[in-house]
């Protein structure tokens, strides 16, 4: 039914979850973590309190393996429930109960761990496994969708596709600084959810991340011509000179972030052209 | 920039948001909430702050309008800020500062209050309440997208369209081990998100709703004769092949122990497909999860 990713990355001090699954919004019931406390994916019959009380365990200071037997111990439906858990030091542990519809089962290596419940077969959570450690190096977030894209390659959910969800928790990471959530994109009902899931991470990047310095263009008479002209086709008319209309399309289409006097990000330059219909180079 | 409703419902005593944004994934930083305390939008120079600490002073006891006041008092951003509220008496408060960018308000009504900035005008305001109204006595979930629908066919956000959510937290915080979310959908990039939200609402109801025990029927012989031939088995292995194909359908949460429910029936002998436009073009009044 499922195929999931539950990782510590020491590097960026991150757990991250990645998910997918033929149901309805996956990222709603599977993913649950903390930063510096730990990260969860709960599902097979997913008992979702897991989530959160897994996540208060490893915040109290438990480790992974004693999180899984505290939570699976207890319930009269371990048989058929499935979870893999990442603790605040990055020990990970992983349970698969035996009445899990196959082929299901899971791999713990280190600070990651795969799962999966109705895949089709044990080759998906070894290609994620291996698609993830093949990807250090590149972001975090995005190591977690390779391991998804690598899983749905190697024929993901036996059943078909409908949604998946990553998420990234980091301390301070969010928006303004308030919350622990770096990353949290969902896909709930796409006939392609892992590709369109990473069509969002790139865009996410595109909106949160500042620009690479090393790359910014200088925005000389002609490339500025270029964009004028560009900004003035979707409305925004230089009534007041060409920055404040500038300034209005960045604000619009929320990138702030990226926005560097007298330059231009090329990322933010190809989001332009293509929404012009102009080819990109 | 982002409109949107905070609403209980009076029913079931549910609480929810529905909010959509010319912004990345609107849902995964304007919705809060915790079962049986209230829940919360907090959007237009948003502070994730008021998230979690707005759901604490809800917890804590405190009324929609005082944590309106205890949020933005001592804020320095707070004209910036927006915010709609409901709290655990029911009690709605709707707070735009004075710096949001136009049109910027909101308004409060019975059980609920909706709000947004960088609207097309107050229209998309007074079109949400209106047709949240309107709707009384249809499904919870139901309301608050038809509710977000109004708003976007108002108008909506004056940049444009990006990304919907709607999320519904039960009435009872003892009422169940399990979390406390009863509906939760996102379209995070999308041309069309409101709508797009609208077209996942009889998937919500498919896999999501709950068995209708009083109008389900007996898994007697001549029933179990018709799941066997639906199933490709034999009579008496009916009831657990049923269970097993209930479950790569995602409709575990329909399954009654002997009987057999209505939809789990009609889905067997018509098929997902034609079950689900059924619902999408005449959405049925029992069986939602919220």
């Amino acid at each position: 039914m499922t195929f999931s990713i539950v990782a510590f990355e020491r590097e960026s001090d991150s757990w991250g979850v990645a998910v997918a699954s033929k149901c309805l919004a996956v990222g709603h019931a599977v993913p649950w973590g903390g930063a510096h406390a730990g990260a969860v994916a709960t599902q097979a019959l997913a008992n979702l309190s897991y989530g959160p009380a897994g996540v208060a365990l490893m915040r109290s200071g438990h480790a992974a393996t004693e999180v899984v037997k505290g939570l699976v111990g207890p319930d009269t439906l371990a048989s058929q429930r499935q979870l893999g858990v990442v603790d605040a030091s990055g020990h990970a542990a992983n349970h698969t109960g035996s009445d899990c519809l196959p082929w299901a089962g899971g791999i713990v290596d280190g600070e990651v761990t795969v799962q999966g419940n109705i895949l089709a077969g044990e080759q998906v959570v070894k290609e994620m496994l291996r698609a993830y450690r093949a990807s250090h190096g590149q972001l975090f977030v995005q190591r977690l969708l390779r391991a998804l894209e690598a899983g749905d390659a190697a024929g993901g959910d036996r059943r078909g596709k409908q949604s998946a969800c990553v998420r990234v928790w980091r301390e301070g990471a969010a928006y303004g600084g308030g919350l622990d959530v770096a990353v949290d994109l969902r896909i709930d009902d796409h006939a392609e959810p892992v590709a369109e899931l990473g069509r969002l991470v790139g865009l996410h990047n595109l909106y949160f991340c500042r620009p690479d310095p090393k790359t910014l263009l200088d925005l000389d008479p002609e490339l500025t011509l270029e964009v004028k002209e560009g900004i003035a086709k979707l409305g925004y008319a230089p009534e007041k000179g060409f920055r404040e209309a500038f300034a209005r399309w960045v604000g619009t289409e929320n990138f702030e972030e990226r926005d560097v006097p007298g330059k231009i990000d090329p990322l933010v330059l190809d989001h332009l052209r293509r929404q012009v219909g102009a080819p990109t180079r | 920039m982002t409109y949107s409703i905070v609403a209980v419902d009076p029913v079931t005593g549910a609480r929810g948001v529905a909010v959509a944004s010319k912004a990345l994934c609107v849902g995964a930083h304007v919705p809060w909430g915790r079962a049986g305390y209230g829940a919360l939008a907090t959007q237009a120079w948003h502070d994730l702050r008021y998230g979690w600490e707005g759901l604490a002073l809800l917890e804590a006891g405190n009324s929609a309008a005082s944590v309106v006041h205890l949020l933005t008092s001592g804020d320095d951003d707070a004209p910036n800020r927006q915010l709609g509220i409901v709290d655990r008496d029911g009690r709605c408060a709707s707070y735009t500062g004075s710096r949001c960018l136009p049109w910027a308000g909101g308004m409060c009504g019975a059980g609920y209050a909706v709000q947004g900035n960088l609207l097309a005008g107050a229209r998309v305001v007074e079109a949400m309440a209106g047709k949240y109204e309107a709707t009384a006595g249809k499904p919870f979930v139901y309301r608050l997208v038809q509710a977000l629908l109004a708003g976007d066919e108002a108008g909506g956000d004056r940049r444009g369209r990006q990304s919907a959510a709607v999320k519904v937290w039960r009435a009872d915080p003892d009422d169940s081990t399990d979390v406390d979310v009863l509906a939760d959908l996102r379209v995070d990039d999308a041309p069309l998100p409101v709508h797009r939200v609208a077209t996942l609402l009889p998937i919500l109801w498919f896999e999501r709703g709950t068995a209708q025990p009083e109008t389900a029927l007996p898994i007697d012989r001549p029933m179990a004769e018709r799941i066997a031939a639906a199933l490709h088995t034999t009579p008496d292995t009916a009831e657990p092949a049923l269970e097993r194909w209930a479950g790569e359908l995602n409709l575990e949460s329909r399954l009654l122990p002997g009987k057999i429910d209505r939809t789990v029936l009609e889905v067997l002998e018509t098929g997902v497909q034609s079950t689900l436009d059924r619902v999408a073009v005449s959405p049925p009044a029992e069986g939602w999860p919220a």
